[in-house]
């Protein structure tokens, strides 16, 4: 019991000079990246694109969508998903958005194999996949959101858009 | 000014408490949020399958994809849970560095 008292006494005074080493050293502690708005409003304009994509599929009748018709626009959103992925994985601390954007291009291209391989795209997979993607663009916008700290706490400098 | 660690300490919780406080149910809603919807989807998967607009193959590659989209939305709550703490340590740290400053001063 002692020595359980004495490697809580020792730990407690590690964590204070820690603490008092950060203080006199004006260092703050930082967990997640600082919030890039031009990352959000990728995140909003890139979703907007596939919900269009999706919403132009599910005009087009059942027989008429072939995957050579939307071969295109998926090449297109492929491209500014890869971004996403690229900008996210460049900034320090920011592995949750990195990833998210990672499985958003992962269920892009195995959606875009699908509609190769069977040439065509049911509506009930379709609205699936849909809402799908809107959930995963909610997520990978709330997540960048969250790192809007108050004015106090946040860098300007880190700012894509106003570090301009 | 003297420095009076126990005083300094029980700032530094409080403070680190008061900013918990306010940000961990933001966390615990956004977990609450996820699971909601994440219900609301396998009930769409599984209606979909009753209805017929999808076959056992798609049924089970849709619940695939379900696991990763959930993944993605408890990720994003993973971030406002670093910030929750991000921001408590911090609030911590300026109340140790204000005593220090105070102590220092002639």
């Amino acid at each position: 019991m002692p020595a359980l008292q004495h490697s809580c006494r020792v730990l407690a005074r590690f964590g204070l000079l820690l603490l008092l080493a950060l203080s006199l050293g004006g260092c703050a502690i930082k967990l997640v990246a600082d919030y890039d708005s031009v990352t959000y409003e990728e995140i909003i304009k890139v979703g907007k694109k596939v919900d269009k994509f999706y919403g132009d599929l599910l005009e087009a009748p059942a027989g008429d969508r072939g995957y050579k018709k939307f071969s295109e626009r998926y090449v297109d959103v492929e491209t500014d998903i890869r971004s996403l992925v690229t900008r996210n994985q460049a900034r320090a601390l920011n592995e949750e958005s990195t990833e998210i954007s990672e499985i958003t291009l992962k269920l892009w291209i195995k959606y875009k194999d699908q509609h190769q391989s069977r040439n065509a795209y049911p509506d009930g997979i379709a609205k699936l996949d849909r809402k799908r993607f809107t959930r995963l663009f909610a997520s990978a916008a709330s997540a960048e959101q969250a790192k809007k700290l108050d004015a106090d706490d946040k860098d300007p400098a880190k700012d894509s858009k106003e570090a301009k | 000014m003297a420095f009076k660690i126990d005083d300094v300490l029980k700032g530094m919780g409080e403070a680190a408490a008061g900013v918990l406080g306010s940000e961990l149910p933001k966390v615990q809603s956004c977990a609450k949020a996820a699971f909601d919807t994440e219900r609301d989807a396998l009930s769409e998967i599984a209606q979909a399958r009753i209805d017929g607009d999808i076959d056992e193959t798609e049924m089970n590659s849709q619940l695939d994809d379900e696991k990763e989209v959930l993944k993605a939305a408890l990720l994003a709550c993973e971030v406002k849970a670093k910030v929750a703490v991000q921001q408590a340590v911090n609030a911590a740290i300026d109340v140790l560095t204000n005593a220090i400053k105070a102590a220092l001063k002639p």
